[in-house]
């Protein structure tokens, strides 16, 4: 008899869609943390990176009928993170263009909490440099180059499960990640240029 | 391109041997060009430098916490995946229970009833409930549209449901006025857009017509802010 551990995502969410909410188990475990790095890279705070985990495979189960198996459940899965988070910073910034308030403290994000391998004070500077000009280079990013990029660069998602995550043709999937390292280089080179 | 040593390499081949895809025309150029090898070092200063900023491991156990947060709202999200056969049966008394709530909401407010005995803090309660349910209901309705594929008679269940959410919704947005947060009402006047559209679809509703409501759903973030509404309204609820 197969064990629940070795069944497929596929196996598993057919089985979910016959009502079996414990069989979903199966695939929030599997792909939580995935989910929580994805969300992490795209939102850079930790609170709503776990908000877009709840929320992810909670779309995810009331929409299990409409995964149909033509990509892996990850690439869905990251498909409907990668919107869950995108909504979120639409809604902050439709937020903060409302309150605009200078002196209102932003929330921290990952960017301000590197932690550098080596206490190197040269590569501390350009690390403080690049920390301070990630963030607004990451958010001149169009939605679909930061989701391509997120997913290539630090997921290391090949070019064809971008493609079907975004719901493109590779090549439109391609372009979007030079789009992103390019745009990515020309905010960053201010401080790369530091020491280089 | 990349063969010859005058055509440099673009930023797009860097980026692509950055991630290990090398063509054996560029490697060759890469042999003869000084040039193009130091651009692609600084490619790969740069976007190596990037992963040098960790994403926080979750604690052990994590994904078991994950599955205890995520279940009861998986049994909340099973009581509500109504289909539309059952609606009618569900869907009357709620109206109703609207109706009567918002009569007596404006008729407080405008200081002709005493709100039949009902302390303000219950009819807040009762308010706030029912517009979780009604945002509940809408999420449902959303979340087939927005996954709903092109067909004949897409919207054949969806336009009742949608009619009667926005008859619903209109009257919430009524008992919410005067409130002092007026983000509620606000995203009842987004819904109650989009309800109406879906309500007076025409009959030949065509496929780039589903894709733009999908894409106007998707553009305006609309599920997204209904269910967080709805989240901090059923956080404030268990305040009350």
């Amino acid at each position: 008899m197969t064990s629940r551990m070795e069944w497929t995502d596929e196996a598993v969410a057919a089985e979910t869609r016959k009502g079996n909410t414990n069989a979903f188990r199966v695939l929030v475990e599997r792909h939580s943390r995935a989910v929580f790095r994805l969300a992490y890279r795209m939102t850079g705070n930790q609170q709503d990176a776990e908000d877009m985990v709840q929320e992810t495979f909670l779309r995810a189960y009331k929409q299990i009928g409409h995964f149909d198996g033509r990509s892996s459940f990850s690439t869905w899965l990251y498909r409907i993170c990668s919107n869950c988070s995108l909504d979120l910073i639409r809604s902050r910034k439709a937020h903060e263009k409302k309150r605009d308030s200078p002196g209102e403290e932003k929330t921290a994000s990952w960017i301000d909490r590197l932690a550098a391998p080596e206490p190197d004070p040269e590569r501390l500077m350009q690390s403080s440099q690049v920390s301070r000009l990630l963030e607004p280079a990451m958010e001149q990013l169009s939605e679909m180059e930061r989701v391509a990029f997120v997913l290539r660069h630090f997921e290391g998602c090949g070019v064809e499960e971008i493609a079907k995550t975004l719901g493109v043709q590779q090549n439109a999937a391609k372009h979007s990640v030079f789009r992103a390292v390019q745009k990515l280089r020309r905010a960053l080179e201010p401080a790369w240029g530091v020491t280089h | 391109m990349g063969g010859h040593p005058l055509n440099h390499l673009t930023d797009g081949e860097l980026t692509e041997i950055y991630y290990g895809e090398i063509a054996p025309a560029v490697q060759d150029h890469l042999k003869d060009c000084a040039e193009c090898r130091d651009r692609l070092r600084q490619t790969e200063d740069l976007l190596c430098s990037l992963l040098q900023y960790p994403v926080p491991e979750p604690e052990e156990g994590y994904e078991g916490r994950v599955w205890a947060e995520l279940v009861p709202r998986l049994s909340q999200n099973k009581t509500w995946n109504i289909r539309f056969l059952w609606k009618p049966l569900v869907f009357a008394p709620a109206l109703v229970a609207v109706v009567f709530l918002t009569a007596t909401v404006w008729l407080v407010r405008q200081g002709a009833h005493h709100g039949f005995g009902i302390s303000q803090q219950d009819q807040a309660r009762v308010l706030s409930n029912t517009l979780t349910e009604h945002l509940d209901r809408s999420q449902v309705l959303l979340l087939e549209l927005a996954n709903a594929k092109p067909g004949p008679n897409v919207l054949k269940n969806a336009q009742e449901f949608a009619r009667d959410l926005a008859d619903e919704n209109r009257l919430l947005r009524f008992a919410s006025h005067g409130d002092r947060d007026e983000t509620n009402r606000v995203l009842l006047e987004e819904l109650e857009r989009v309800l109406l559209s879906i309500a007076n679809a025409p009959a030949n509703f065509s496929s780039d017509d589903l894709a733009a409501l999908q894409r106007r759903i998707d553009d305006e973030g609309l599920l997204f802010k209904v269910r967080i509404t709805d989240s901090d309204l059923r956080s404030k609820e268990r305040k009350l």
